[in-house]
């Protein structure tokens, strides 16, 4: 159904086509998923309009999962592209946030509420077998799940001695990580009143610390919003190390502070050709969009200034644009700037605005 | 009527103006029509308001939102005074800017006026001139009023406004009222308490909670969801709490409570202000308040109860303080000095039966 035409029509320097899916409404009661085609200047609705959230792309391009409200719960819905058709996946459990698709659009991962606490566990569905499993032994207190794209990062887990290795239960996950896939999440770790979080490798059985494995250290630092590279060979994260939030990377070269300033850095976004991140700084004054590219650390501020905010930036499939949320108009709206910063447009013009941008990956050819 | 009380009280003070009477009465004529809307709900000047209020020395600078550009002046007992007021840049409908309090303006409540354009609007009770900021005073919590209820057989509004007796008659220097302030969210509701807030003799600062943000109504009421303010050397915080997916991840409120955070940072305590804490909340906005420069206090409601061992937030150094709610006939006074805040026993005095037969019907009812 198409409910409004969005007033802008993109030039032809910006993309000709493509789709953004994204989040409208007049209150989160009413959030509805959108889709603005940038080609046409449409914008569809095809969400339930029942508090949605949450949106991405299937990698192949042809399906979108969202968290949606149900009757005495959130589930997780997916709406196809082609079939224009909603499924609304059967949980076990009531309450499911935050879906992450599997490299290979089979599978999605999100957290289920199983206990009577808001401590989350994560859960894995399977759209062939349409089966629903908890992974990570069921382990509780797992937030912002995303799945490695490849096991390469676990080679480089590889301990000193024998009795390490079985004593972290590595060999076992790396061979369960081979066979079904493996997720980063963030993981609540130590007990109130200290809580703090770490970032875990979670496969169906076996959930391992990340960075005391790597630091040795114990789990004093808080984490969020951790995201591998499209190879799965590097990961960025947010981290409080040093006093406040920066964005950190763990690649080849070990562990490193990539943004390293004094106002907050958050939400790191690997860009398709995992070169570059790009992420939200309060280094202007106020949230505004930057890219660091990894291998330097050098920073380029993208769009921001100090009389209104810039968050939740997605890349596009080609990687020469950046979408983002701007109030600059007051109200919250999507913008795309180019990967240089110098070119910037207003994509919407919302009644209720626009959230939570998130780019349609180039639709991929099926293998089979 | 909308803030029918609050309109009398403004009659009472404009005719207490003695220098031009008629000019008087006819300016208060064309002020009161527009004071907030014929629905109660905010109109040209959005900020500073009887839920957001401003307490400000003489001289010093606060800041507005209005609607449009216009002349603001500051009235009460004693006169209208006009302020000198630098525009920011238009955003989308609202316009801020920072209005100068005058130097000759005595020490009291007054009612911000604003005139632009043949429109004419007061927020009563908004802003406050205050001499000093003690170190050591007191504030009442108030939460879950819950307007509009009908919960029990005492009417809402006789419950409420012998409860704001109470605090008027105690000796805090404001009240901080966390949440639930309407039932249902509607703006019969929000009227009905807007008439009940305008009998407290303080200033209010107000926290939107779940129920107050069933409809889409709070903000035509209060403007802001998430503020900040600071009294003397303290800085409170206050957010929105929604419903279950608080500070969610894709809004702006995670960037605004970083922001206020810092803003506060300097002050000797820092003091978060919402209706509901839940470890489900959204994660930036814990790390913010509760992880990275962690608050030292947090003033919740929703529960209607007294805080139990797990009542805590997790993370590990910020103190919760939860009070009872309102509607069940319960506040709390809360002291504030250099050794921090300190909550005294929650009062719970004021009835919810009309009479002693009441009582007795809902006992026989419980049993």
């Amino acid at each position: 159904m198409i409910l409004t035409v969005s007033l802008f029509v993109l030039n032809a320097t910006l993309c000709q086509s493509g789709t953004i899916a994204f989040i409208t409404g007049e209150s989160p009661f009413d959030y509805q998923l959108a889709c603005l085609d940038l080609g046409s200047g449409e914008v569809r609705t095809p969400g339930r309009g029942l508090s949605d959230s949450a949106p991405q792309w299937s990698p192949d391009g042809s399906r979108v999962a969202y968290q949606s409200r149900i009757e005495g719960g959130y589930s997780v819905c997916v709406y196809s592209v082609d079939t224009e058709t909603t499924e609304i996946l059967p949980h076990t459990y009531a309450w499911n946030y935050e879906p992450a698709w599997s490299p290979d659009s089979r599978k999605i991962a999100y957290c289920s509420e199983v206990g009577d606490t808001p401590l989350r566990s994560l859960a894995v569905y399977d759209l062939e077998s349409q089966r629903e499993e908890l992974w990570g032994g069921g382990h509780e207190g797992l937030l912002s799940p995303a799945w490695l794209p490849s096991t390469d990062m676990l080679k480089a887990l590889d301990p000193d001695d024998q009795l390490a290795a079985d004593s972290l239960g590595l060999f076992a996950l790396k061979e369960e990580a081979e066979k079904n896939g493996a997720l980063l999440a963030i993981g609540v770790a130590g007990m109130p009143p200290k809580l703090s979080t770490e970032i875990f490798i979670v496969t169906r059985d076996q959930v391992i610390p990340l960075l005391s494995l790597l630091t040795g250290q114990s789990t004093r630092y808080v984490r969020y919003a951790v995201t591998p590279d499209f190879k799965g060979r590097q990961i960025a994260y947010e981290c409080n190390e040093g006093g406040d939030r920066e964005i950190f990377m763990i690649g080849r070269r070990g562990i490193a502070n990539l943004s390293n300033h004094p106002a907050a850095d958050w939400n790191p976004k690997w860009s398709p050709d995992n070169n570059w991140i790009t992420f939200e700084s309060f280094r202007n004054g106020y949230s505004g969009i930057y890219l660091i590219q990894a291998t330097t650390a050098g920073v380029t501020a993208i769009a921001g200034a100090k009389e209104y905010q810039c968050w939740s930036p997605s890349w596009s499939p080609d990687g020469k644009w950046i979408v983002y949320v701007s109030n600059e108009s007051g109200m919250p709206q999507l913008y795309a700037s180019s990967f240089d910063g110098i070119t910037q447009k207003q994509l919407t013009h919302e009644k209720y605005g626009a959230l939570n941008p998130v780019w349609r990956p180039a639709p991929q050819k099926s293998k089979d | 009527m909308a803030s029918g009380s609050a309109k009398i009280k403004g009659l009472k003070t404009m005719c207490n103006c003695r220098f031009v009477f008629l000019a008087g009465c006819l300016a208060f004529c064309a002020l009161t029509a527009q004071a907030r809307n014929t629905e109660g709900a905010l109109d040209l000047i959005r900020v500073p308001n009887n839920g957001q209020p401003v307490q400000v020395l003489r001289e010093s600078t606060f800041e507005v939102i209005v609607r449009e550009a216009c002349e603001l002046s500051l009235s009460g007992e004693t006169g209208v005074y006009p302020m000198a007021v630098t525009w920011h840049d238009k955003r989308g409908d609202r316009v801020s800017g920072s209005a100068v309090v005058p130097s000759h303006v005595p020490s009291g409540t007054y009612a911000l006026q604003g005139e632009c354009q043949n429109i004419r609007d007061v927020n009563l009770r908004s802003v406050y001139v205050v001499d000093a900021f003690p170190d050591a005073y007191a504030l009442a919590h108030i939460t879950d009023m819950h307007t509009g209820s009908g919960r029990h057989k005492r009417s809402d509004r006789d419950i409420l406004i012998e409860l704001i007796q109470q605090v008027n008659a105690a000796e805090a220097q404001f009240a901080l009222i966390t949440g639930d302030v309407t039932d249902g969210g509607t703006p019969e509701e929000f009227r009905r308490f807007l008439d009940i807030l305008d009998t407290c003799r303080m200033p209010t600062y107000i926290t939107p909670g779940n129920h107050d943000r069933t409809g889409t109504h709070y903000a035509d009421y209060f403007e802001r969801l998430t503020y900040a303010f600071q009294y003397g050397r303290d800085g409170y915080l206050s957010f929105d709490t929604k419903d279950y997916l608080i500070a969610d991840e894709m809004g702006v409120q995670s960037a605004h409570l970083y922001l206020y955070r810092r803003q506060l940072r300097p002050c000797r305590w820092s003091i978060g202000l919402t209706h509901r804490y839940d470890p489900g909340m959204g994660i930036h906005a814990q790390l913010t308040l509760f992880v990275d420069d962690p608050l030292d206090y947090l003033l919740v409601g929703h529960t209607h109860r007294e805080a139990r061992m797990d009542d805590q937030i997790p993370w590990g150094k910020t103190d919760l303080i939860m009070t009872p709610a309102a509607i069940n006939g319960s506040w709390r006074l809360i002291r504030v000095d250099s050794q921090g805040l300190h909550p005294e026993a929650t009062v719970s005095t004021v009835s919810v039966f009309q009479g002693k037969d009441e009582l007795q019907d809902e006992e026989r009812e419980d049993q």
